[in-house]
């Protein structure tokens, strides 16, 4: 197998992008603030000391460690994207990222979640790509990395499936009519809400199946990018679409990603698993 | 890149693991297994935590205010400037909500610590205020319920 170096680049400058554009867009908008307000909560384990650092500081010491965390997380993101990735670089944007995330979960999406998941995929793939011993890892933290991708779609859909409003059709009226959300105006076209929902829950059971050939999958990834961008801006987290976004980019093709890149015109892609 | 058979082997193996795990921790609880769930919630949760619910099995059929009364008016919190302050309001509404439907009152400590850090004034009384949908196929009308909170 001819190893994608294009769709490795590709995916990790547009990881790198979305975690840079995070960190700085969290700290004008004042995430320290808010991870001060939030006392340390979810899901801990083996890992708690690193993953849970933040939320563990004492509560007036967090706001200014949140925005020094902020900061070098924006500060290894550009760094990795402009001198190229290292194994360790990897592994402090996915330590930030998680130490981050788990402080701020009362602003948290789903995808954060997936953002955390997919930056440790990048690390194996950045050890993999620097450390020769371990070059196997790369193709794990790829396919990682890839299905992770098919696992959202695919158990969001179980759920959705074992709901009553989904399959009833009923779901996108009630999401529109909810003034937390929005769109209303939906319901004056008749039949527009449950052609939605059905659409959505088609789109989600089907995706992990229409990636595998190449022409449903350029298909179903520009549907993605659309669906995301539509209810990103729809519940207010535009960041959640384009986390979505960058992780269609491990999907792309090597010839596609390498035309991407070049559409990009940056010349010189990101240096970790690019062997 | 040249991959050794064994190395090829152990790949399969670890992404189909890490990929099996991950699944028996998201999908749904009915649909794995008690004991693989056991374990897939040990291998999952210290790192690869996540679960893919939104608007999922069912969207809330209530929408979501948090309210509390001082200076002797009752005021929304989402009325709160700030982007990230309103979305974390309207997300810990939800888990307030949460803790309602399962009958936990006084609310939980975290939770009754991250609402009252997200007042800037002296709050004598909260109280939870849902407009909820009586008949899917009319989803606009909506029945509104308020539920005094207790917080700890």
């Amino acid at each position: 197998m001819t190893w994608p170096r294009h769709t490795v680049a590709l995916f990790q400058r547009a990881l790198l992008w979305w975690t840079l554009g995070w960190a700085v867009a969290m700290l004008v908008l004042g995430l320290p603030a808010e991870v001060a307000a939030t006392p340390a909560i979810g899901p801990a384990g083996g890992f708690a000391h690193l993953t849970h650092a933040l939320a563990r500081v004492p509560a007036p010491d967090r706001a200014p460690v949140c925005a020094a965390v902020l900061v070098l997380l924006a500060g290894a993101s550009a760094d990795g994207l402009w001198r190229g990735l290292r194994w360790w670089s990897a592994g402090t944007v996915a330590l930030l990222f998680h130490a981050l995330m788990h402080a701020a979960w009362p602003v948290g999406h789903g995808g954060m979640h997936l953002m955390a998941n997919l930056l440790l995929g990048n690390v194996l793939l950045a050890i993999g790509g620097s450390v020769r011993p371990l070059q196997w890892l790369a193709p794990v933290g790829l396919w990682a990395v890839r299905f992770q991708v098919l696992i959202v779609y695919a158990t969001t859909a179980a759920h959705k499936l074992t709901g009553v409003h989904w399959p009833g059709g009923t779901a996108v009226g009630i999401v529109a009519t909810d003034p937390g959300f929005g769109g209303a105006a939906l319901l004056a076209v008749p039949g527009l809400a449950p052609a939605l929902t059905w659409a959505a829950l088609a789109f989600q059971v089907t995706f992990p199946l229409m990636v595998w050939w190449r022409t449903t999958r350029r298909c179903w990834l520009a549907m993605g990018a659309v669906f995301h961008l539509l209810t990103g801006w729809w519940i207010g987290v535009p960041e959640m679409s384009l986390a979505f976004i960058a992780a269609y980019t491990a999907w792309t093709s090597d010839p596609e990603a390498a035309r991407m890149l070049r559409w990009c015109a940056r010349t010189r892609p990101a240096r970790s698993a690019v062997r | 890149m040249g991959t050794p058979p064994w190395a090829r082997w152990a790949i399969i193996a670890g992404v189909a693991a890490h990929t099996a795990l991950i699944a028996a921790y998201t999908l749904p609880a009915t649909w794995v297994p008690g004991r693989a769930r056991i374990v897939a919630e040990w291998y999952a949760r210290p790192l690869f935590h996540q679960q893919w619910r939104l608007f999922a099995p069912d969207p809330p059929v209530c929408g979501c205010d948090l309210q509390v009364r001082a200076d002797g008016a009752w005021r929304s919190m989402a009325d709160a400037p700030g982007h990230l302050r309103r979305r974390a309001i309207t997300s810990l509404c939800r888990y307030v909500q949460g803790e309602v439907q399962a009958g936990r009152t006084p609310l939980s400590a975290p939770l009754s610590t991250a609402l009252r850090a997200r007042t800037e004034v002296p709050v004598t009384a909260w109280r939870l205020v849902e407009g909820c949908v009586t008949d899917p196929q009319r989803p606009a009308h909506r029945d509104e319920r308020i539920t005094g909170l207790t917080l700890r």
